[in-house]
């Protein structure tokens, strides 16, 4: 038993006896593809201002489009003007006639003859004696306090207009008019005689007088002719005195004013539009402001253009209320004249009948009535004036004569700013200037400059298509149409045609323009003109390329940013890039790496070269060539971009090479690393 | 360890004891390694660490055959049995840590090596499969004679701990030159127990096994059938299964512009993601199941008075994929990794100790095995020994490591 134990003892202690569990580690090489990409020059080709197309077959051709002049003809209709201006002080502003009537009955006169009630009954018939100094030094309250305080008048004209309704003559009226405030004598006037019946008047100036509210007038004599024979006595029969002031020019003046029209302008107003003659405008976006500075207390303005309507309706502005000013900022109302249609033609019914580039308005300006006292006085002004700024939509008429000048202008290229070349011939290139006229108007261009140029040389177009030399012909351009008066606009081409192989061959920086547009080069034409400046004259120019060319050291260089940063455990040992060339053309790449202060790190390719694809007798592509790329740098951490270099040469040398859409060039980037397992 | 067992014990088992002892008490370890072509250094480097070079890579990848088994054992287990006149009850529980696996040298190549080494070249690693299980047996016997025939019948409860198999029916890396691609095949299947709790005994499955021999004798010779251990656990719905099978040509990510590249390209395409989707589900998984039929004798030998021939053969299928059918026998046979193993043993009696030879063929390493126990005592007895004698010679280059041992007390 003892030796059992002792042998399951050692047993154990055996199994006891181990070591530490641990994981075990070792490197294991992997190669796997990273990234893949086919490329056709659909892909290669990425500039926006590049169309590709490809015919039945496949053959590529470029089409580069870009608009050449920018026409913006807004100005040749657009108003914005400044119209009606008009001052108005009130001195120059006729006031109402102030009208004061008195009423002196043959009642009351009867009444304070003694016995006069018990002699002269009325309705009875009597013989009226004669009566001297019926009155005599009489005053009689004139109160004018319904239309005003105080007036001082630097011109009028008070006149007394007696209306006997007696029946018997009157004679040896006389009365003075005073202030009864300050007694100041306002007029005197005297009528020997007023017959039964009969009104007489006299007039005097009261210019510089001060004219208050009361005001006495003193009858000073009054007598009363015998009747001629026996009258009726009808108490009711009265001598009307009826005080007129008129032709009030006022200094200044508390008063009670009504509404009283000040002006009334009622004019045309022609738009300066150079040599345009436009008979209608539709507008399509725009204000009108009348703008108004009043020292009145209550002043009030209409404005109406009968010549701008909308729907037939034309527009007024309502009653404007212009308030006091305190300081000279005018006060502006505006008007939005957005869909509205302005007649060009004038007044209705004018003399001489219809014109031109002419609206016709009406302004009215008013003190309204406010019904409390005002005081105004002749340095008060009403000023106004209006503001037209007005986008047409469309113009009818004559669009004048106009010489628009577009450059000289030289527009950058891209599409060939990374390339460089020591050879590089195109087979073929046209190049297409297009001008889509949207405008109603005859009209031309003359080319001064169609050229391209690069740093070191320039060239100039050539020819057209029909022979015709480019730089100084002048090309007419068809006015477009409406469609029923309407739109849409069907607009007229014109295109010019140039071989544009020799201006490409340079791979140009710039594309250089000048040209001298004319509207109605040969005057006004029998037919009206239009424009809708939304649809102005589109010219392009366009460059087809078809891609059949011999190229020589044909050096693309691009920087593109790359990111990647390699983990720990996992160490790139090798990059490696196959290429499967399906193009005709060689390359040498160089790639450069540079950190992210652009400083050259090292070179990950120095120059190698991709061979193009085999191509039979006609040089189209018959195979494929793979060609492997090995690169030994690993250490990506602190590259931030890679400037790629790659010169291609076409193949077979020397002999015109197409391409075509299903040419493709299959690059995968794969690595090889090493990862440690088990760390 | 069943295997070591069977062949010492048989002659020792229950129904040959010495009856005069109503209760038997047995403590079995078992520590097995053993392997058709990969050597010792592969366990030592797998469990204790160390820098694996390109030498020691090679000579595992260039050892044995293009396919490796791989089988390794850690059981321990406690038995009681009483003996009536005739019959016998006993009961066991054992703990058993069971690996298994075949693959080929390609899926070594790929593991060790990477694929750098194989451009134009396919890694085939078809036919792969690693099963690792850890369970306790809880095993009630019941042991009868009827005429001349002993009976023993067992039923087993299987507590179930984890499970991991990894099964690639079809499986094939092919590498282009340069890796401008790789041409991806795979039919694989994989299940693994809740990993949410790795604890000594969680249970994440419960399972049955049978077991069912006899002994007669015919003539002169003492004849054992058995097959024990032929059942299943079924394991919780938290684990994890996967079944893909997919094929693929990868290029690396497509771009537009290679000239823009920067990471996110490549976090784009996470293949990944594409070929690990798991579920998780219960599935079924198979112990393995012990066939045994062995013809013991007596000789004329002075020193070796008696001898037992036998083979022995597993069953343990991937997965239940089939209902029970001759090709679904053939199919456990296969899949076990178990070639049928022949062996012969004889005892050698002396004072000190019982010397016990056996001398075999087959099994996980196909190969010639020379075992050897020492065995002490016959009341109460004591068992340590070796079934690969002549691999504890070959040191680091040994395929075979085991050792087990077994007391045996009876009063």
């Amino acid at each position: 038993m003892k030796k059992t134990l002792l042998i399951v003892v050692t047993t154990l202690l055996f199994f006891a006896c181990k070591h530490e569990l641990e994981r075990p580690t070792w490197e294991v090489d992997m190669i796997v593809p990273l990234v893949h990409t086919k490329m056709n020059i659909n892909q290669m080709l990425t500039d926006s201002n590049i169309t590709i197309n490809e015919d039945d077959e496949g053959f590529i051709s470029l089409v580069f489009r870009q608009e050449l002049i920018d026409m913006n003809l807004d100005t040749l209709i657009k108003i914005d003007a400044i119209a009606d201006e008009q001052t108005h002080t009130l001195d120059s502003v006729p006031f109402a006639d102030v009208v004061i009537s008195d009423t002196a009955t043959l009642g009351v006169a009867i009444n304070e003859i003694p016995f006069g009630p018990i002699l002269l009954p009325d309705g009875s018939t009597n013989s009226i004696p004669a009566i001297p100094n019926v009155a005599n030094e009489d005053t009689i309250n004139v109160n004018a306090s319904e239309y005003f305080e105080t007036m001082t008048l630097y011109r009028g004209m008070l006149m007394i207009e007696l209306s006997n309704g007696y029946p018997t003559d009157l004679s040896n009226v006389s009365l003075s008019l005073v202030n009864s405030s300050n007694q100041n004598l306002i007029g005197t006037f005297s009528f020997p005689l007023i017959l039964t019946g009969s009104t007489v008047s006299e007039s005097v100036s009261i210019a510089g007088q001060t004219i208050d509210e009361n005001l006495l007038a003193i009858l000073h004599n009054m007598d009363v002719d015998a009747s001629n024979g026996p009258v009726l006595i009808n108490y009711n029969d009265a001598i009307i005195t009826t005080i007129t002031i008129s032709d009030i020019g006022i200094t200044e003046a508390t008063a009670y004013f009504p509404e009283q029209q000040l002006t009334e302008t009622l004019k045309e107003h022609t738009f300066d539009m150079g040599s345009a003659q436009i008979k209608e405008i539709g507008i399509k976006s725009g204000t009108v402001t009348v703008n108004v500075l009043s020292t009145l207390p209550n002043g009030k303005m209409i404005y109406n253009i009968p010549s701008l309507t909308k729907n037939g309706v034309p527009f007024t502005s309502g009653d404007m209320i212009i308030p006091e000013a305190t300081n000279t900022n005018l006060t502006a109302f505006k008007f939005d004249f957005e869909g509205y249609v302005l007649d060009l033609s004038g007044m209705d019914g004018r003399m001489g009948g219809d014109t031109i580039n002419t609206i016709y308005t009406e302004a009215y300006t008013f003190i309204d009535s406010t019904g409390i006292l005002e005081t105004i006085n002749y340095t008060d002004s009403f000023y106004s004036f209006v503001e037209f700024d007005i986008t047409p939509e469309y113009a009818i008429g004559y669009l004048g004569q106009d010489t628009i000048e577009f450059g000289p202008e030289s527009e950058n290229l891209t599409v060939f700013n990374k390339v460089n070349v020591d050879v590089f011939n195109l087979e073929k290139a046209d190049l297409k200037v297009t001008f889509e006229n949207f405008i109603g108007a005859d009209a031309a261009i003359k080319i001064n400059d169609l050229s391209t140029s690069n740093a070191s040389t320039t060239i100039t177009a050539n020819t057209d298509q029909n022979g015709n030399t480019i730089i100084g012909h002048t090309y007419t351009i068809n006015r477009a149409n409406l469609s029923s008066n309407g739109l849409p606009i069907i607009p007229t081409t014109t295109e010019i045609l140039i071989d544009a192989d020799e201006m490409l061959d340079i791979l140009p920086d710039n594309i250089n323009t000048h040209a001298t547009f004319y509207i109605n080069p040969n005057g006004q034409a029998s037919i009206n003109d239009f424009l809708y400046p939304e649809y102005p004259i589109i010219a392009s120019i366009s460059m087809e390329i078809p891609l059949s060319f011999i190229a020589e050291n044909l050096t693309l260089i691009d920087t593109n940013e790359i990111s990647i940063n390699t983990s720990n455990d996992l160490s790139i040992d090798q990059l490696f890039i196959t290429v499967k060339n399906g193009f005709p053309l060689d390359a040498n790449i160089k790639l450069v790496l540079l950190d992210v202060q652009n400083l050259v790190i090292d070179t990950l390719l120095a120059s190698t070269t991709i061979l193009a694809a085999s191509t039979d007798e006609n040089n189209l592509v018959t195979k494929i060539n793979t060609t492997s790329i090995q690169m030994d740098y690993t250490n990506f951490n602190n590259v931030h971009k890679v400037i790629s270099i790659a010169s291609f040469n076409s193949m077979p040398e020397g002999e015109f090479i197409s391409i075509y859409s299903d040419y493709e060039m299959d690059i995968t980037l794969s690595t090889k690393f090493r990862k440690t397992i088990g760390k | 360890m069943k295997r070591i067992l069977i062949i010492l014990c048989t002659p020792l088992l229950i129904f040959g004891q010495d009856t005069t002892y109503n209760h038997q008490l047995e403590w079995n370890s078992n520590f097995l390694f053993e392997s058709s072509s990969l050597d010792k250094s592969f366990l030592n480097t797998m469990l204790y660490g160390g820098y694996i070079t390109d030498e020691i890579k090679s000579n595992w990848i260039n050892a044995g055959g293009e396919n490796n088994i791989l089988y390794s054992e850690i059981s321990n287990g406690l038995s009681y049995t009483y003996n009536f006149k005739k019959q016998s009850i006993g009961f066991s529980f054992a703990d058993r840590n069971i690996l298994n696996a075949s693959f080929t040298d390609d899926l070594l190549r790929i593991g060790f090596e990477g694929n750098f080494h194989y451009q134009d070249k396919t890694l085939d690693f078809s036919n792969t499969s690693i099963r690792a299980d850890r369970y306790q047996q809880y095993k009630i016997i019941f042991g009868t004679a009827i005429n001349r025939f002993k009976i023993n019948g067992g039923i087993s409860y299987l507590a179930g701990n984890h499970h991991l198999s990894y099964i690639m029916e079809k499986g094939s890396l092919y590498t282009a030159p340069l890796g401008t691609y790789l041409d991806i095949e795979y039919d694989m299947t994989a299940f693994i127990t809740d990993t949410s709790n790795f604890s000594v005994f969680a249970n994440n499955g419960n399972g049955i096994a049978v077991e069912f021999s006899t002994e007669f004798t015919i003539k002169d010779y003492d004849v054992h059938l058995s097959i024990t251990d032929l059942g299943f656990i079924i394991w919780n719905t938290s684990s994890i299964t996967l079944a893909t099978d997919s094929s693929f040509n990868y290029q690396g990510v497509e771009v537009e512009d290679i000239f823009n590249f920067n990471d996110s390209v490549l976090e784009a395409n996470n293949i990944k993601d594409d070929v690990l989707k798991t579920n998780n589900a219960s599935f079924k998984s198979y112990i393995p199941a012990t066939v045994h039929l062995s013809v013991s004798g007596k000789t004329e030998n002075k020193y070796f008075k008696t001898y037992t021939a036998g083979v022995i053969a597993k069953w343990q299928p991937y997965s239940d994929n089939t209902p029970l059918s001759f090709s679904k026998i053939n199919q456990g046979f296969k899949e076990s990794n178990f070639a049928p193993l022949f062996y012969l043993k004889s005892a050698f009696n002396n004072k000190y100790c019982d010397i016990i030879p056996t001398f075999s063929y087959g099994g996980y390493s196909v190969d010639t095995n020379v075992g050897l126990a020492l065995s002490k005592g016959k009341k109460n007895r004591f068992v340590l020994g070796t079934q690969h004698l002549e691999d504890v010679l070959n040191g680091d280059k040994a395929k075979a490591v085991s050792l087990y041992f077994n007391l045996t007390i009876q009063f």
